[in-house]
């Protein structure tokens, strides 16, 4: 039941009064009179001849549906013209923001604008124009991983490698795979790295030795796939694996200080405190104020 | 019923396009921004801790080549509007920067040599406020002027070699070897003063020269020390020599190779000290060492080697020449500016993040406009 049809039925005047002027009926502090007002409206209208001829008794029946359907046709008018609007307005700012990117993009020097990014010029336009070099090759490989762009990093060294045949490559794509925390893949590069360098190192020491010159084993690339593979498999919780391969790295490097501190909070991580302290002690021999060994002592006194 | 469907079919439709339309725009704006953001910032950059050295940006040339890119700059300026001057002794020219770092020309000698309008290695350069270059050639004897179009001007013949310039008050202060030579503006030789040694009020510096008010200031650097001036040549004051070379025995706060010398908005000096990687502030009135700031590396941030420095009063930043790092560091020091919040909308209008301006702009009166017509049609309904 509409509010007029309930008015019909139960606010029907006795008598039909005279519409009270508008003004009166929005007087202020009068609801009652607003809201009679307001019936009194509908009663005018309905009062109003129909010009169909139909009395007010049937014509009412029809009408609150009719004014009904038109309030519900109105609203989404109202909506869809303003979202009509709202999207017109956006696309003039998605406009202004493409004609300004098109502006930036023409006007934009390709200047680096960081260490990082020259690094990264410099390393793309040795690659293009020194294609057989491993060295441009791992240099880009490198400048992709502390760019942050793993997956060209890897992708580069695989390239380099099929180029140049290059099997240091390897190492930087095990490099690029533990940065981008990919233990397990890198673990298995590694494994490749170090026994192809270890077979390169063999065989260089051989050739010398035919010569007669007698060389230590170290290479600086086998010590970095240990120390790297050690890392990684401190990250996949193969502490013991770590702890051997940080040592083959000291085998090879026994004053890199970093080698060292590395081995000590691998022993920190074991519960080996002596040993990590000796370790940390160690580092200290060869560089006296090494941040991380320093760091690792004080952590060890505060321990109980 | 059709009346119905209708209204609810275009109400949907609009509301899908106007969601697509924010989620281009959305799109837009972060490939704009991630545009903008260099690659491999320093950590913490842009913002910065308050009692910190801010990295604002770096310069390392106008392409990705190694030719495109500076060699051991060896001096830097700030023109009137902001504008970075870099001396590429190396390559022989100036390379010049806006505010944002973006390129903006070069300035070189078609056949470097030491004939009238041309220049061999330039080593030192300031701008004055009407916008002319001076360069100070440190194998051609001379200060060359050029104009703000890059015309030649004139010429300033020095005694033994021109190694620092600086110009202030309609007064052109030429460092040469052991001896400060004073020119005004327009080429006449007003006075000199000094002798190459090590005692206090003698001279045995690179090129760090400045004056103001009648004080010349200068960084003293093969005696470890600051020294200042009257205009007679009459000594006021010299920071202590250090007769160590020892980092351990002389602690950290202790000149080694003072440099170079700029002035902040505070009228205090700020010295680049090649050997501590550092820029220090220093009391222009007792030589009193305030505070020091930087650290050596290579990462953006750090230095390695820098010789020179120069402050840009209006952004309150300071554009340092990282010569072994073969770049120019734009760098923030702390309290250093003179009207601070000038400086902050200064700095905004000079980012590179400026380009986004426009759209933010069209984008906010979208906004409003779109309030405006919610409003106008419910009150119209």
């Amino acid at each position: 039941m509409t509010r007029e049809e309930e008015n019909h039925n139960t606010f029907e005047p006795a008598e039909p009064e005279p519409a009270p002027d508008t003004e009166d009926a929005m007087a202020p502090g009068s609801d009652v009179d607003a809201w009679l007002a307001d019936d009194t409206i509908i009663a005018t209208r309905d009062d109003e001849p129909d010009s169909t001829g139909t009395d007010s008794e049937g014509a009412e029946s029809e009408r609150p549906s009719a004014d009904d359907s038109e309030i519900t046709a109105a609203e989404p008018d109202v909506v869809s013209a303003w979202l009509l609007r709202v999207a017109l307005a956006l696309i003039i700012v998605v406009l202004v923001t493409s004609a300004s990117l098109v502006i930036f993009f023409i006007s934009a020097e390709k200047a680096p604008r960081t260490a990082v990014e020259r690094d990264l010029a410099a390393a793309e336009i040795a690659v293009r124009e020194r294609s057989s070099n491993p060295g441009a090759w791992r240099a880009l490989a490198y400048a992709y991983v502390r760019a942050g762009r793993f997956d060209d990093a890897i992708e580069v060294s695989r390239r380099g490698r099929t180029a140049t045949g290059a099997k240091a490559l390897l190492l930087s794509e095990a490099d690029a795979l533990r940065a981008a925390g990919r233990h397990k893949d890198a673990i298995a590069v590694y494994d490749e790295a170090v026994a192809a360098l270890s077979e390169e190192t063999s065989a260089a020491i051989a050739a010398r030795e035919k010569q007669g010159i007698v060389t230590p084993s170290s290479n600086a690339s086998l010590v970095t796939a240990f120390y790297g593979r050690g890392l990684s498999r401190g990250e996949t919780g193969d502490a013991n694996g770590a702890i051997a391969d940080v040592k083959r790295a000291l085998e090879f490097s026994p004053q890199q200080s970093a080698l060292w501190a590395s081995l000590g909070e691998l022993y920190e991580k074991t519960g080996e405190t002596a040993k990590a302290e000796a370790a940390y002690r160690e580092a200290l021999r060869f560089i006296p104020d090494y941040p991380s060994a320093l760091l690792g002592l004080k952590r060890l006194e505060k321990r109980p | 019923m059709a009346t119905e469907t209708t209204p609810n079919r275009t109400r949907w439709v609009l509301t899908l396009v106007v969601i697509l339309l924010v989620a281009l725009l959305a799109v837009l704006v972060g490939l704009f921004a991630s545009i903008l953001r260099p690659v491999g910032l320093p950590p913490g950059a842009p913002a910065a801790k308050a009692d910190t050295m801010e990295w604002v940006r770096s310069l390392y040339g106008y392409g990705p080549s190694a030719a495109e890119q500076m060699l051991a700059p060896s001096s830097v300026a700030v023109g009137p509007n902001g504008d970075i001057y870099v001396t590429d002794p190396t390559r022989s020219r100036l390379l010049i920067f806006s505010v944002d770092g973006s390129p903006k020309g070069e300035l070189k000698s078609k056949t470097p040599s030491i004939r009238m309008g041309s220049f061999m290695r330039p080593e030192a350069i300031d701008v004055a406020e009407n916008g002319d270059i001076f360069i100070a050639d440190s194998q051609a004897k001379k200060v060359i002027v050029f104009n703000r179009n890059k015309e030649f001007v004139r010429e300033y013949p020095v005694d033994q070699m021109a190694r620092g310039v600086y110009v202030a008050d309609n007064k052109v202060y030429v460092l040469d070897v052991g001896k400060v030579i004073v020119f005004d503006v327009a080429g006449k030789r007003l006075s000199a003063f000094g002798s190459r040694g090590k005692l206090p009020g003698q001279i045995d510096a690179y090129q760090g020269i400045v004056a103001k008010n009648g004080t010349i200031y200068i960084a003293d650097s093969y005696n470890k020390r600051i020294q200042a001036f009257d205009e007679s040549g009459s000594l006021l004051w010299a920071t202590r020599p250090e007769t160590t070379t020892s980092t351990a025995q002389r602690g950290d706060a202790a000149w080694d190779l003072p440099q170079d010398l700029a002035f902040n908005g505070k009228d205090e000096l700020v010295v680049v000290d090649a050997f501590t990687f550092d820029l220090t502030v220093v009391d222009s009135r007792s030589g009193v060492r305030i505070k020091s700031y930087g650290n050596f590396g290579r990462a953006d941030g750090e230095f390695y080697y820098p010789t020179s420095v120069a402050y840009d009063g209006r952004r309150d930043w300071f554009v340092v020449a990282d010569t072994q790092n073969n770049r120019v560091q734009v760098v923030r020091l702390p309290g250093s500016a003179a009207e601070p919040v000038q400086a902050s909308v200064w700095r905004i209008l000079s980012s590179p993040y400026r380009y986004l301006g426009p759209p933010a702009c069209v984008l906010l009166l979208a906004v409003v406009f779109a309030a405006w017509s919610a409003w106008s049609l419910q009150r119209g309904h």
